[in-house]
């Protein structure tokens, strides 16, 4: 079996949506059996090899906490932020040339999700929206101010996390 | 954590500045898994709610304060005159002597910006004292 044809895997127990089912190929690296399992056929789709050369904790982690939040009995995100959210993110670890930073996370009230980038006098989140219809942002806020753009492109998300990595 | 409806809150006399409040954290992503210690998630108020709940530390027992909500994960404190510092109002609700609510946090669809910052700064000033 090749990745072209295995371009899905599974998150399972999501209370309010059932299963998700999401494209794999941008998520492939850092995935091995945590939060997640993936379809028995796709087994061998998984070779050590695969992930060992690419795992990162970081990243790993991050997912994973994004991804428990859909898990949780009540109040969940809802399946179009919580897709959104994971393609973002994964595009993002594509794009940058340093150390995924690990990062939190959190439904909203309206069942957005926020992603949070924290450290010491510096503070970087990704509010992904409920509905296409509504707009995502990039918060950032440091010791001179803060502000939140309205702009989820990858370009603005590499430029901030950037920001945010080098403080 | 449930504020009061729209409308039904007391906009009387703020409380004084030495008073210690109680706000709890219904949900696991109240809570940094890293520090476990609030994230500003915990301080975002809801479309329904006119401020963000809390008790008063010298009229309500902790664990009445915990056994008012069916599901609660942590509580954490916060100090009334810092909360004046940001800009806050923290005022008695009329209906129940116990409660409170803070004023001032606008809702994030109305303004996103002001709502993470200010949830920063309260997750920042608050104190655990109890967790699930």
């Amino acid at each position: 079996m090749n990745a072209a044809a295995t371009p899905y895997y599974e998150i399972p127990n999501c209370p309010t949506y059932g299963h998700v089912v999401v494209p794999m190929e941008p998520l492939l690296t850092g995935v091995q059996k945590k939060a997640w399992v993936l379809p028995g056929d796709y087994v061998e789709y998984w070779q050590p090899r695969d992930v060992a050369s690419a795992l990162d904790v970081d990243y790993d982690t991050t997912i994973s906490r994004v991804i428990a939040m859909a898990q949780e009995e009540e109040d969940g995100p809802t399946l179009h932020a919580l897709t959104t959210a994971l393609v973002l993110l994964a595009n993002l670890r594509d794009q940058i040339d340093f150390p995924f930073p690990r990062a939190t996370a959190s439904t909203t009230p309206d069942g957005g999700i926020h992603v949070y980038w924290e450290r010491p006098g510096r503070t970087l989140v990704l509010a992904v929206p409920p509905r296409q219809d509504a707009a995502g942002y990039i918060y950032h806020e440091d010791a001179t101010g803060h502000a939140a753009l309205r702009d989820t492109s990858p370009q603005t998300l590499v430029r901030w996390l950037t920001w945010f990595a080098y403080a | 954590m449930s504020g009061q409806p729209l409308g039904t809150s007391n906009q009387s006399t703020p409380l004084p500045c030495g008073t210690i409040v109680y706000r709890l954290i219904l949900r696991n992503d109240g809570l940094n898994p890293e520090t476990n210690r609030a994230q500003r998630a915990a301080f975002l108020r809801r479309d329904n709610e006119e401020g963000l709940s809390v008790f008063l530390r010298d009229k309500c027992d902790l664990h009445e304060a915990i056994g008012s909500m069916k599901k609660v994960r942590a509580v954490v404190t916060l100090h009334v005159g810092r909360m004046y510092d940001l800009g806050l109002s923290v005022v008695p609700d009329e209906n129940d002597p116990r409660h409170a609510e803070i004023l001032g946090v606008p809702l994030p669809s109305d303004d996103l910006s002001t709502a993470l910052y200010l949830g920063g700064q309260l997750a920042g000033q608050s104190r655990p004292v109890w967790q699930r």
